[in-house]
């Protein structure tokens, strides 16, 4: 084995023709597998095609995902290109824990060599990496080569052609070389994914969608989890202008993104508004609106089959968003509300904003809420039985909501 | 729709896109070019530059073409502060000058040029004896806009620059005349203390992207954009040929008509008013009233009005909704709800009420200014009602 160290031929140079994709806890789901593997494999061949990269192709491969060019390209470097661009998509798609940029390789030492060779010289140049280390994984028991050898070999000969040194605690670079029953490659561009659970095994989930910066992110946070989002989105006209609308159905468009579109319903809300303003203690306002916007959320929910609404909701980042308070607002109906940023600070929710990138766009200057319905100090611990007695007080309050909801405009967006 | 925010752009008029689609294509040559090709382009330029040059009353090579309003007025501030020769280094400007001014002059002030800014009255205007205060020995440069923006107070720019060169005959004076231009008679004939005039192409139903700075001759600025040496090396770049084609033919169109227009404006200031006035208690004018040729005080076309217990962006979506387009303060605003440094300066403050400005133009009609009226009516209950809370 000593000998075959010595082995060290030219680097090959060969065009990426596959993206390896690696998916995490959809072992943990026994029989559900299959179909989440079916899921993640659609979600990838959507996301790709949302991002307006056609021509690959998506398919499982022995507990991995595949993505491969379509027989047919102009060229090899053609295809090649196709999929450097699509790399940065298949790393949206939730359920995708890492994806590689990948060369396939033949079941012959010398060969893997040469190709990693290539792949890492290739990767050294794009980069100011100084270090490398191989990763070898055998899955293909007849192989002859063990991955010890593997990795003697192939970093010997990788060293040699790009001049890198080896440090096998945190290198610049790792060389994954793997050699399946029917699938062997090498690659030195792995990423990671975002992890979660791809998104339709969750479940439907209708999001109250504003155009702040929380709503957008505890979306994400849902989809992250699998669930498939539709919105919803109270419209104050005149007191909020068109550009919010616009805004609202902007950020919805990039959720939409990973799941092929999305459905928003528009429910105009001024109305309602104008006829709580007077007749409620204006310290009550807000919690009087949230329960009416749950409510209505509900009959969208139901509408569209979803089995929670969720918010961008969070414990005290305003005043009126007390545990008492939140209490009092899902008091109001029957299905559950996921609340993923309830225990968030503010900065991480920004944090998350600007790497999901919907930050930029809920930063955009439309106000969300018109001042002429935000109290000065709203109430802070209001009890389910005051907020009932204050709904008391709104004359028509079901009537009002029934015409708010039958007024609703449904938008569905492409993916 | 109805069209009501003219002061923000107007639309291009059949007749200038008409005479710019040749230089698109046809005549696609680069008027630096040695060739016929870029002989033709150049042609084009010239008869462009012969245009307004005669319009406002400099021989053709007074015109320096820029990229619109804000670029010329930005020349004409910054091109005289870079001058090295420019040591008497204070600017003076009005309080309610355009933000392309009024930021410029604020960035000078941070790189050491003396800034005074010389407040208005109640109607927006600046009054001759704060000039004589603000002008010394120091002042290289004095920019005072013509009609405002926001309000349409039109400045007394004939006294403004007399005053300033009785002061000192060596400071320049710069007049903003993006919204006057085509509309009141512009020229250094009528302004004769006066040395550089900006103006823009789409606020005279010509294309957006083009503008000029005219400069009297013997006047020396810096150039900002240095380069190829183009109009005689004060905007280096190449000539945005079917803009500047478009830019002469909207301005020659529009002044062949200013008179007749400025009276039919006025005729729909006064129907606007007088009809403000009858039916929304409480609502008042922004500045002078001054429906007279000449129109000294305020330009007929801009039309700002206030509206006690009204909140001013809802107001504004509640009239598109009717299908009427109008705007608060400048557009470049109209999504700030705070109230503008214009109206500030005019003394007014957020409690005056919902500040809305409507801007006629050729296509503005008295049934127009009726369904305006109509919509600011219908609205008007349930937002105050709101307000109230």
């Amino acid at each position: 084995m000593i000998l075959a160290a010595r082995i060290a031929p030219e680097p090959e140079f060969a065009p990426y023709d596959v993206i390896v994709v690696r998916y995490s806890e959809i072992f943990l789901k026994g029989e559900n597998r299959r179909l989440f593997e079916d899921v993640l494999v659609k979600n990838v061949q959507r996301t790709l095609v949302s991002h307006g990269l056609h021509g690959l192709h998506v398919r499982r491969q022995h507990a991995r995902l595949v993505v491969e060019p379509e027989p047919g390209a102009p060229s090899a470097e053609v295809a090649a290109q196709r999929l450097e661009d699509a790399l940065q998509a298949v790393l949206s798609v939730f359920g995708v824990s890492s994806a590689s940029l990948a060369v396939t390789v033949p079941k012959d030492l010398v060969r893997i060599a040469a190709r990693g060779a290539g792949v890492l010289v290739a990767a050294a140049r794009d980069s100011r990496a100084r270090t490398f280390k191989v990763e070898s994984r055998r899955s293909d028991k007849h192989f002859a080569h063990g991955t010890f050898e593997m990795n003697d070999v192939v970093g010997h000969t990788a060293r040699i052609a790009s001049g890198l040194t080896v440090d096998v605690r945190e290198p610049d670079l790792t060389l994954v070389v793997e050699i399946g029953p029917e699938l062997s490659f090498v690659s030195a561009h792995t990423a990671r994914g975002p992890g979660g659970l791809p998104v339709g095994v969750g479940g439907n989930v209708t999001l109250l969608l504003s155009g702040g910066i929380d709503s957008p992110v505890a979306g994400w946070l849902c989809q992250k989890r699998g669930c498939r989002l539709n919105a919803v989105y109270f419209h104050a006209f005149p007191y909020t202008g068109d550009g919010t609308k616009q805004k609202v159905l902007e950020l919805a468009r990039q959720l939409g993104r990973t799941q092929g579109g999305m459905r928003v319903t528009v429910i105009p809300f001024a109305t309602f508004q104008e006829a709580c303003k007077g007749a409620v203690p204006a310290r009550l306002l807000v919690i009087v609106y949230r329960r009416a916007m749950a409510r209505l959320a509900e009959r969208v929910a139901r509408a569209e089959d979803s089995a929670a609404i969720a918010s961008g909701e969070n414990l005290g980042q305003v005043a009126s968003q007390t545990v008492i308070n939140l209490g009092t607002i899902e008091h109001a109906i029957e299905l559950p509300v996921l609340r993923p940023l309830l225990t968030y600070d503010k900065n991480e929710i920004i944090t998350a904003a600007k790497r999901i990138g919907t930050f930029e766009t809920s930063i955009l200057p439309f106000d969300d809420c018109c001042s002429l319905f935000a109290p000065r100090h709203p109430a802070t611990r209001v009890a389910p039985a005051d907020a009932v007695e204050a709904e008391g007080r709104v004359r028509g309050y079901s009537e009002l909501l029934d015409q708010a909801f039958a007024a609703r405009e449904i938008v569905d967006l492409e993916g | 729709m109805i069209y009501l925010d003219h002061a923000a752009t107007t639309p291009v008029r059949p007749e200038v896109l008409e005479a710019m689609l040749p230089w698109f294509t046809e005549h696609f040559g680069n008027p630096s070019s040695v060739h016929h090709v870029g002989l033709t382009a150049s042609g084009g330029v010239s008869h462009a530059r012969r245009i307004l040059g005669e319009l406002v009353g400099l021989p053709p090579s007074a015109v320096v073409f820029t990229a619109g309003g804000t670029e010329a007025d930005v020349l004409a501030l910054r091109g005289v502060f870079a001058r090295p020769a420019t040591r008497p280094r204070s600017l003076v400007v009005s309080a309610v000058e355009h933000p392309a001014v009024l930021e410029t002059a604020r960035a000078l002030a941070e790189v050491g040029v003396a800034l005074r800014i010389v407040g208005v009255d109640a109607f927006g205007r600046v009054d001759p004896s704060a000039i004589t205060d603000a002008v010394d020995a120091t002042t290289a440069l004095v920019s005072i806009m013509h009609v405002n923006n926001e309000t349409g107070a039109a400045q007394p720019i004939v006294a403004l620059s007399r005053t300033v060169k009785q002061r000192n005959p060596r400071t320049l004076v710069h007049v903003d005349a993006v919204q006057s231009f085509g509309r009141y008679p512009v020229s250094f004939t009528r302004w004769p203390d006066v040395d550089l005039i900006s103006i823009a192409g789409h606020k005279i139903y010509g294309p957006k992207g083009v503008g000029a700075l005219f400069v009297r001759p013997g006047t020396h600025l810096s150039a900002l954009l240095t380069g190829g040496g183009q109009e005689a090396g004060l905007r280096s770049g190449t000539h945005n040929v079917p803009g500047i084609v478009g830019l002469a033919e909207a301005a020659r169109l529009l002044s062949a008509t200013a008179g007749e227009d400025m009276a039919r404006y006025a005729t729909l200031a006064t129907r606007f008013l007088d009809g403000l006035a009858a039916r929304v208690p409480g609502a008042a004018l922004n500045g002078a009233r001054d429906e007279v040729a000449p129109y000294e005080k305020r330009a007929p076309y801009i039309v700002n009005v206030r509206i006690p217990g009204a909140p001013a962006e809802p107001l504004l979506h509640a009239l598109e909704a009717a299908g009427v387009m109008a705007s608060a303060g400048s557009a470049c605003h109209a999504k700030d709800a705070k109230l503008s440094h214009v109206l500030s300066a005019m003394g007014l403050t957020e409690a005056s009420g919902a500040c809305l400005r409507f801007s006629f133009g050729r296509a503005t009609t008295e049934a127009h200014v009726d369904a305006a009226l109509d919509a600011l009516v219908a609205a008007l209950p349930r937002l105050k009602a709101a307000a109230r809370g």
